[in-house]
Formats: structure tokens, sequence, C-alpha cells
């Protein structure tokens, strides 16, 4: 006979994942980011190989990323096709931080109501169901196996298997994303934390962590070296456009975290970290704090992304929420109010609702609804079908990996700057290019990155403001080869010099 | 593998003589042997310069090294540019084994010796400083030298020492300041009247180079972030591995437990430490205290008891692979590193092209190719700071770079008399433009005033048409 607990996990899992392919399924595409992946995927499967070396993006330009996770999506492709892969994968990895956070809270808490509570609120964390609903995000193993370190962590001095699983992981999260390097400084927190504390240091534990620190600023050195040498420490910022810079790396205020993150996480977070600085001693809560602080200071620092920053941030707060639940109860219990108890559960579970479900909903359905229309995949399609290979196609920022992926062709912008000298310059003349009214300006543009085809969508027009291109009457230049929801024009002149 | 004191001084001076010898290779099989990095064509200048006029420089805006004299005494007999890359080759190998024979004086155990010689060997910073022709190479030998023989007790050795020193002093004023600091670190430890007497001998010497330390300088070429200026794998030609610098870190952390005992390394690292502010070449230095504190961690490490073996030999994996990583990463840079053979091959045309007085402009980092291989004057180099007016200049040479205003530019192009403008793709992809149709690029298409003689592989020599 099942324990009790197992079913009603399986049963969250179920209702999570359920909901989660409900609107990945929503729509037969993915986000734009999504095809980065996709194309990653389908070359590994294809070659074996990661595409480092692409002649596509940027018109010819080489990747740097650590290809894990699309190895694994890869090796799904074998038995599955690549949509079903891309559709149902992601969610199952995401899915599955129920059970990492049921198995962590119990630890902290020894408490399966407070655990199964965790878990059920860790499925619907706004900013991490929506980010990686329908994106083919690698966030979605990243946060899981984080977090599975950390229990394995919690257990080394329970059975030496931890050990090995810990090993594993933090590999596979080194050859997955530079966030490891957010793990390391949590552990770093956490030593510091014992120390202070004056807590027993554990041996085994400090020597996975020296271990760990060492492998992840190794492999991230080796991994993003050419990076390194080009942006220097500003490959932490990954090259990206000054202009696009406050986009990304924006500052975390409370409203942002009240609505990505849930009340409750962040209300319950807040205060058993006070409680735990100030008032006890716990060296697992220490382990959670640290991964807090750490996440809490980059964002400060605006070294790492807001929305990368509060995903991190959001499953921290859902397991410190897990303690003063726990902590709750056992006080509720020991008062006049136990006979209320009931009620007081019941509460925090509306608000809940409100302040984490209808988010996670309301935010995934806005996600959902900014996936590319079939108009605009129609549009990059069609470009497969009726450009020559070589062309070079022009759309917003956003799209580049559309016309990678989709049109399978040469884009002159997209959202991976890593390596690209002239980030800043083409960001520039791409916005000139569909904003200025003079054909003077925008054909030698044109003519410089060999483009063929300006797409012009509702997100490109949305982008620069702009109904149509200025220039497009001078019919001897621009040809409308296509024209539906997008509009596609032929670029036919060459500027010449005297 | 049993090392003993025969075996490790041979695995020692056979793994330098291996990592030495690559880059040099490479430029032999790959690059016709063109000398590698700007700073060497300035030293092999005025070498070249010392044994034709058979006197030192008289120019008023030449900075005095005594590194050009030995460069110039050794190019006498054997040329200028084999001599460039001889004297740091040799002097890195001497380094090494003086260092070795430093540490054994020491009573380091054999294999923290082995330990801490490997780490040197493989270190950015040495790499440099062996390979590329550079003012360090005779100091730091030097300087070891002289610690060498302080260490022995005998007078004679005493002596040889104070002239080791003292012939290190002239270099600059770090160099002076970072003996003095040893003087000093020795004096604590060993209380001895002949320390007393060679420091203030040293400090008498230091004194009297005073004017020559401090040239007038002044401060417009912008300075790279510390980061970036002191990591060779963020990009410092200059620099420090990351896992040197953790792992030296640790050893401070281990070592600095026992402080008192430790006063010969901690004092002269602190002189070391606040040098690196003023000069990014106290790395150069810093290098060798870094590989005895990297040496002293890892073989901690690798003594120490751990509970879980599996971490225990995975952990010194990747601090070996780390270490090597970075030598790897480094020796490719700096076999690669410009120029190649189509900047000498641009430069040489220009050199048979030009006539002989006709001024060439370019950015001031090229200077020194363009002075050494096209044989004539250049507006900036860098050595612009030591110039009189060297604001202005770099200030005029930025006005060139990016006015689009032609009859701006003309003006000043007329006051420096330039004849040619030298560019290459660095310049154009961030170095000086980030954009096409900038500034000067922009202005190029006027075919009155200027004209394309040279256009190759992203190198382009343009020709100032003088006005009529």
């Amino acid at each position: 006979m099942l324990k009790k607990e197992y079913i009603w996990l399986a049963l969250i899992f179920s209702l999570v994942l359920g909901i989660r392919l409900y609107f990945a399924f929503q729509t037969p595409y993915f986000s734009e980011d999504a095809y980065f992946n996709i194309r990653q995927v389908e070359n590994i499967r294809n070659t074996g190989w990661p595409l480092f070396k692409d002649d596509l993006s940027y018109s010819g330009r080489n990747f740097l990323f650590q290809p894990f996770f699309q190895y694994i999506l890869a090796f799904f492709n074998l038995f599955m096709p690549l949509n079903l892969v891309c559709k149902l994968l992601p969610n199952i990895f995401a899915s599955s931080l129920i059970f990492i956070v049921y198995l962590i809270a119990r630890e902290i808490t020894k408490s399966k109501g407070a655990a199964l509570f965790s878990s059920f609120i860790s499925g619907f964390i706004p900013i991490f169901f929506a980010e990686t609903v329908n994106s083919v995000s690698v966030f979605s193993l990243v946060i899981p196996i984080m977090f599975f370190l950390i229990y394995s962590l919690i257990k080394i001095n329970k059975h030496e298997k931890y050990i090995g699983y810990f090993i594993v992981s933090i590999i596979i999260i080194a050859l997955m994303h530079p966030s490891a390097f957010l793990l390391i400084i949590a552990l770093l927190l956490y030593l510091l934390f014992i120390r202070l504390e004056h807590l027993k240091q554990r041996r085994a534990e400090l020597e996975l962590i020296i271990f760990s620190t060492i492998l992840v600023i190794w492999l991230n050195f080796v991994i993003y070296k050419n990076a390194f040498l080009v942006h220097g420490q500003f490959v932490i910022w990954q090259n990206i456009p000054k202009e696009l810079l406050g986009q990304y790396f924006s500052q975390l205020n409370i409203l942002n975290a009240l609505f990505y993150i849930g009340i409750i996480p962040i209300v319950s977070g807040i205060y058993i970290i006070y409680k735990y600085i100030f008032k006890k001693k716990n060296r697992r809560i220490y382990l959670l704090m640290g991964f807090a602080l750490s996440t809490l200071f980059l964002l400060w620092l605006r070294l790492i992304q807001l929305k990368v920053g509060l995903v991190f941030f959001g499953v921290i707060l859902v397991l410190l929420f897990s303690k003063f639940y726990s902590d709750f109860i056992l006080f509720i219990d020991k008062t006049r109010l136990s006979r209320y108890k009931t009620i007081f559960i019941a509460l925090i579970f509306f608000v809940f609702i409100f302040n984490s479900i209808v988010p996670t909903i309301s935010y995934t359905t806005r996600v959902i609804k900014e996936t590319p229309s079939k108009n605009e995949i129609d549009a990059f399609l069609w470009l497969k079908n009726n450009s020559d290979e070589k062309d070079v196609v022009l759309a917003s920022l956003d799209q580049g990996y559309l016309i990678n992926a989709v049109a399978e062709r040469k884009n002159v912008i997209d959202k991976n700057f890593l390596l690209i000298k002239d980030a800043e310059q083409r960001l520039e003349n791409v916005r000139i290019i569909y904003t200025t009214h003079y054909e003077t300006d925008a054909i030698p543009l044109l003519n410089k990155y060999n483009i063929k085809y300006i797409v012009l969508s509702k997100r490109s027009m949305s982008d620069y403001d702009i109904t149509d291109l200025n220039y497009r009457t001078d019919e001897k230049c621009f040809e409308l080869v296509y024209d539906k929801e997008v509009k596609i024009y032929k670029s036919l002149c060459k500027m010449e010099e005297r | 593998m049993r090392l003993t004191e025969k075996n490790t001084l041979v695995y020692v001076m056979l793994a330098a003589l291996i990592i030495i010898l690559i880059p040099f290779l490479i430029r032999l099989l790959f690059y016709n042997n063109i000398i590698i990095g700007e700073e060497s064509y300035y030293h092999a200048t005025i070498a070249k310069q010392i044994i034709e006029q058979k006197s030192l420089i008289h120019d008023p805006n030449y900075l005095f090294n005594p590194y050009h004299l030995v460069l110039a005494s050794i190019g006498y007999f054997i040329e200028v540019d084999l001599a460039s890359k001889l004297i740091p080759f040799l002097l890195g190998m001497l380094s090494v084994l003086v260092f070795y024979l430093i540490l054994k004086d020491f009573k380091i155990e054999i294999r923290e010796r082995f330990f801490i010689s490997l780490i040197l060997v493989i270190s950015p910073a040495f790499i440099y400083l062996c390979v590329i022709s550079n003012t360090h190479s005779v100091p730091v030998f030097l300087t070891l030298l002289g610690i060498y023989f302080l260490l022995k007790k005998k007078t004679i050795f005493t002596v040889l020492s104070l002239i080791s020193f003292a012939a290190a002093v002239p270099f600059g004023i770090f160099n002076a300041l970072l003996v003095i600091a040893i003087l000093l670190a020795y004096l604590i430890k060993e209380k001895s009247k002949k320390t007393i007497i060679l420091l203030s001998i040293i400090i008498l010497i230091s004194a009297a180079f005073m004017p020559v330390y401090f040239q007038e300088k002044t401060e417009v070429i912008q300075k790279e972030s510390i980061l970036q200026s002191t990591i060779s794998d963020l990009g410092a030609l200059i620099g420090i591995g990351v896992f040197n610098i953790l792992l030296a870190s640790i050893g401070f952390i281990l070592m600095w437990r026992k402080k008192k005992e430790h006063i010969f390394i901690f004092l002269p690292l602190l002189v070391m430490l606040i040098g690196l502010f003023y000069a990014g070449y106290a790395i150069l230095y810093l290098n060798f205290m870094l590989a005895v504190l990297a040496g002293h961690a890892f073989v901690r490490i690798r003594n120490m008891d751990w509970q879980v073996k599996m971490i225990k030999n995975l952990t010194i994996l990747l601090i070996i692979c780390g270490l090597a990583f970075s030598a790897v990463s480094y020796l490719n840079r700096v076999s690669n590193m410009q120029p190649d053979n189509e900047i000498i091959k641009s430069l040489e045309w220009l050199g048979h092209y030009s006539n002989q007085d006709e001024i060439v402009f370019s950015h001031y980092s090229k200077g020194f190719w363009i002075s050494s291989v096209a044989e004539r004057p250049v507006v900036t180099d860098k050595m612009l700071e030591y110039f009189p007016n060297a604001k202005e200049r770099f200030n005029d040479s930025l006005e060139i770079f990016y006015s689009r205003n032609l009859k701006n530019t003309r003006t000043f192009l007329n006051k420096y008399n330039i004849s040619y403008i030298w560019i290459d793709n660095e310049m154009k992809q961030g170095l000086v433009w980030e954009k096409e149709q900038q500034g000067l690029l922009f202005l190029f298409r006027n075919n009155e005033t200027f004209n394309n003689i040279y256009n190759n592989q992203g190198i382009e020599i343009w020709e100032i048409r003088k006005e009529v």
C-alpha cells in the first residue's frame, strides 16, 4: 500500500504537469528564445555535435555555451519527434522540482504536511512556471538538479551515496549553465554562516564545497575563455548592448518580486531569514539562506539577469516557507487557537491561490500569447521555400532565432551577443533600417549585411513604432514579395560609390 | 616518480625549456620568426641606435633603461633581433635555476620545491618574462641572484649579493624598493651587521638614481581595470592565472598562521602588492612569491587527510588541469600575438615606398612597429606619456581619428606633417573605431586628400596628398 504522501505527491505532480502541458500545447509553436535550443538539438541529433560554429546566426559566428541540456533532449529525440520532446520534457523536468522540494522540506521540517504544501507551492511559482512552460529553457532542468544537489549536501552525513549524487549533479550543472556560479557563492556563504555561528564544520561538506568551487571556476573559464579574452569581465553581462542592458539586468524591486514569486513565499521567507539570523541556529536553513543571499547579492549588483535571479529566489523562498509553515503550525498547536488550525491552513491556502496560482496562470497566458503566431511562422516558412540558402534575412532582434530555425536562413542579429564585436553597431543599424525615412540610409546598410529580405511583423512594427517601411514606395528597390499579416520585402538595389 | 636532488632540478629545467621553447618554435614555423609584441620592437630600435651611435641616446624624451645597454652590448656581437630572443630565454632559464637553489637554501622539502618550481614555470607571467623581450628579465634575475648570495654566510657572497642588488636597482623605483624590502626582511630575520651595511649602500644607490626613476609623465592613455590588467585569463598580457591566484590565496592563509617565521615572504609580498597598483610589471616579481604560496598550498592539499578519497583525487586533478589550462591558453595567445606576417610585410613595403623622414600616423600601440620595421618616425607610440606635449598629441590624434570635418583633420595632419596613415583590422574592429564610416574612415572617401596606396588583408596605408 503506497504511503499517503506519495499519492498526494503524485497528484500534485500530475496536476502541475497537466496544467503545464495544457498551456504548452495551446500553441504548436515555441517562444522565440526556444528556437536556439531547438536548432542545437537538431544539430546534435544529425551530427552528434552542438552547433558551435554557425553560418546562419549573424551570418556566421561562433557560439559559446554548455550543451548538456541540449544533449539530453537530443537523446530523447532519437525515440520521439522533436516537437514532442521540446514540449514534454522541459515540463516534466520542471515539474520534478515538486519531488525535490518535498524531499528538502521534509528534511528541514520533519513534517509531511509542510513538505507537501511547499511542494504544491513550488509547482506554481509564477516566473518559473511561465518561463519554462514553452521555451525549451535550460532552467527547467538546472533548477531541479540544483536543488537536488542541495538535498544531497544535506544528506551526505546519512549515506555515502549522496556524495556521489552531489558530485554527479555539480558536474552536470557546470556542463549546463553558468548559473553554477550562483551555487558556489551560496555554498561559500553557507560555510561563512557555519563559521560565524560556531557550528561544527563537517569535513565531507567542506571537501565537496572546495571541489565544487574549483570545478565550476575551471569549467567556466575553459568554456568561456575566448569570451573572457574578447570582453574581459564584461562577459558576465554577455556583451549585451548598453541599450538593452537595463532590460535584462533590471534592478530588483518588491513589486516585481511579489508578482513573480508570490506573497506567501516572500513574507514567510523573510521572516525565517530574520529568525535564524537573530534567534535560532539551524545549519540547513543556513544552507538555504546562503542561496537566498547570494541570489539577492548578485541581483543587487546586477550580475545576473532579473528573471534568472527571481527563479532561484522563488524556489528558495518556497523552501523557507516550509519551515515557516511547520513552525507556525507548531506554534498554533500550543495556543488556544489550535481549534482554528484548519481555518488558518485554509486561509494560507486561499491566499496562496490568489497570490501564486492566479498570477501563474495570468503570466503564463500572457507568455503563451506572445508565442509566434501561425502567420509569423508561415511567413518564415515561405522564406524557407522561396529564397536562396545564402540569402540574409532581416527581422527584429527577438525573431533572430526564428530566421535561423524556421526559415533556415542567415540573420543579421539575434539575442546571443557573446563574441559579437559589433553588437552595438548592428543593433543601431537594424534600428536605422526599420525607422529611417530615406532609402539612401537604408540601402548601404542593407548592402553591408547583404540583406535580401526584410521581415515586417507585428513584433517589429511594435518594437520600432512603425506601420511600414518608410521608403517602401520605391518599388524598383523594394519589392513586396509576401503580404499577409506579416510583410516581407525583397531588397533589390545596391549603392555604388563614385 | 621518486624525486631526488639530482633529478628534481633536471625535471624542472627540462619543463622550463619545453614551455619556453614552444612559442619560439611556433613563431619560427608559422610567423617567419617575427619578434612577438610591441615593446620588443622599441627596445630593439633603441639598442640599434646605441650600437650605431656608440653612445647612449641623447634624446631628452628618451626614458633610460639599463636593459637597452644590455641588449645593445649583446646585440653588438649577434644581431639585435636574435639578442631580443636570446636574452629573455637565457635569463629565464637561469632565473628558474637560481630560484630553485633559493628554495633549497630555505630548506623547503624536495617535493614542495618541485611543485613550486613547476607552478612557476607554467605560469603566464613567467612565460612572458622568458619569451618577450622586456626590461624586467635582467632585474628579476639579478634580484634572485642577490637573494641567493645573501643567504650564503661567506663575505665573498655578501659582496656578490651587493653587486647583484646594486645592478638591479637602476632598473626602476619598484626594483629599488623591492630590494630594500628584501634586505629589511632579512635584517629582521637574521639581525646581522653585514645586512645593515648592505641595506645602507642600496639605499644610497637608490637615492642616486632618483632623477632617473622620476621622469615627467602625463597620464593620457586609459588604463584597463585591475582585473583585466592582472589576470591572464581575462586578457592581461602580464598576468596571473586564475588558479594560481586561487592556490596562492590558500597558501597565504596557511602560511599567515606562522607569519613571523615567513617574514622573508610577507614583507616583499606587501611591497609587490602595493607596487601592483602603480606598476603592472610588479606581477613578474609577484609571480615568484605566488608560486611559493601556490606550491605550498598544493602540497598541503595533497597531504591533507581527506574524508572522501574520491574528492581528493578529483580536486587535485582539477587543480592540475586548471593550472595547465592557463598555461596552454597563454602559450597559444602569446605564440599567435601580433605582429603577424601581413603587418610586417605592409611595414616593410611602407619602408621601401616612403622617404626616410616622412611621418606616419597610426594608433599609439602600433608606433613601435612602424618605427622599427618601416623605420619611419611616428606621431604617437606607447612612450607618448613621456613626451613633453603628450596630452596635446594624444588629443590631436583623437581628433584625427574621430573628426568628420575634412578641414579640421587636414589642419592636424599638417600640424604634424603627416605623410601616411597606417591602419589595420584591430583598429577598425574596436581599438579605434567601432562603426564603419566613423571619423577618419568616412573622410577617406575624399580622394583629393587621401590616396589608398596599400590594401591587403585588412591593412590599409593611405598617403596624404599635399595641398597645392
